[in-house]
């Protein structure tokens, strides 16, 4: 909701009083600085004030106060007339944000951006589906025809250790038994884990005695 | 055909070449608003150095988006609302800055001469920018930019995207606050109080 004299200020309203002492205590701020843009409204105040001694006095504090502001200010003719090191600085930040007016496209910043946009994402496709592809080729699910490990050592016997032949940059990696429970035997080395699925087949190749001899002289 | 090229290019000249990628069109804009950049932000901020940066801002800012501005409108107002605007943004984020008297600048020659007036000068500056920063934010702003820097309320309306109405209503509010808090200060700097 607009206050009285901010309506004040956006309206000019036609009057056929004479303002109050109040009414001009309330513009008498935009007065002190010239700030009254009805001429008329400016010459009510005048008027006013040579009949009213405090608010001569309210406008004369105003202007004190205003005349202190004003010194405070700088002006352009106090400021360097040439400074030369201003003109590297801007050139210095425009280069540190890889700016510079030869090099930009100015006319459409919207299309400007879009084809770097674009090719953006057209990178980070491609690096996502490199990696998911990168991936998938490389992991082989165990299964049947494809044993992760194979014994070496005497097919009646506990192995003492298996070879793994993992899909992965530990091929062959010599592990040791970490536990014996003959339900549930893990092999472990630093690199790899057996996990209990790749014993079993191990366990099932011991037992049928499927393993070669190319297994069993090892890798 | 064979144009001269001419002294003194208009802004509206300056603000196309710009828009044709011609590096000195844009060398020659931030010769020429360097010191009113400078001196708005000064006002507005009251530090000479965090003025300078601000006003180095607006010129990168105003080459960001020369696309955008329509020669035929006016630069300066356009350029005076980004400098007002990066000087009002780094206010809300500092809360104030320290002020610091204009020893660096050079007073014009029909300024006030002895080092006692100058001293004074500066103390008095040093005063109007502590009572100031105990003013609210939008009235420091109107103060600043027409009490301290002259420009026209219209011109501060552009600039804080308000209506003039609202900019004098403001500025009315303003003046009152600052003058019951100039008196307060002078009142308790006085050997009396």
């Amino acid at each position: 909701m607009m206050r009285p004299i901010e309506k004040h200020c956006e309206e000019k309203e036609e009057r056929t009083e004479p303002m109050t002492c109040s009414q001009i205590r309330n513009i008498l701020a935009l007065y002190a600085g010239g700030d009254l843009d009805n001429a008329a409204e400016a010459r009510e105040v005048e008027a006013h004030l040579a009949s009213c001694e405090a608010c001569r006095a309210e406008v004369d504090a105003l202007r004190a106060s205003l005349g202190a502001l004003k010194a405070a200010g700088a002006t352009e003719e106090s400021l360097p007339e040439t400074d030369p090191g201003y003109w590297v600085e801007v050139e210095s930040k425009l280069r540190e944000r890889a700016l510079g007016v030869d090099q930009l496209r100015l006319d459409r910043p919207t299309w400007r951006t879009l084809p770097a946009l674009l090719a953006q994402a057209a990178l980070v496709l491609f690096a996502a589906g490199a990696t998911i592809w990168f991936m998938a080729s490389h992991h082989q699910p165990a299964g049947p025809s494809a044993p992760t490990a194979v014994a070496k050592g005497t097919p009646n016997g506990s192995p003492l250790y298996v070879l793994v032949n993992a899909p992965d940059r530990y091929a062959n990696a010599e592990v040791a038994p970490v536990s014996d429970d003959s339900s549930n035997i893990y092999y472990s080395d630093v690199n790899h884990v057996v996990r209990p699925d790749e014993v079993k087949r191990f366990q099932r190749q011991v037992t049928n005695a499927s393993y070669t001899e190319d297994a069993r002289g090892g890798f | 055909m064979a144009d001269s090229p001419n002294p003194m290019p208009s802004d509206a000249d300056l603000v196309v070449r710009c828009q044709r990628h011609d590096p000195e069109a844009f060398r020659i804009l931030v010769e020429r608003y360097r010191r009113r950049s400078w001196k708005v932000a000064y006002n507005l901020l009251g530090n000479m150095e965090v003025a300078r940066d601000i006003s180095q801002e607006a010129f990168i800012r105003v080459l960001r988006a020369i696309a955008t501005c329509d020669p035929n409108r006016g630069f300066r107002q356009w350029f005076d609302k980004v400098v007002v605007n990066l000087s009002i943004d780094y206010l809300r984020k500092h809360g104030s800055v320290q002020a610091v008297p204009l020893e660096l600048i050079s007073e014009p020659a029909t300024s006030v001469d002895s080092p006692e007036d100058r001293t004074l000068q500066d103390e008095t500056r040093m005063k109007v920018r502590a009572v100031l920063g105990e003013l609210p934010l939008k009235h420091r702003a109107v103060l600043m930019m027409r009490d301290i820097d002259g420009m026209e309320c219209e011109e501060i309306a552009v600039a804080l995207g308000k209506t003039p109405g609202t900019i004098r209503w403001r500025l009315n509010q303003a003046r009152q606050a600052f003058r019951r808090a100039w008196e307060r200060s002078q009142r308790e700097m006085s050997p009396d109080a």
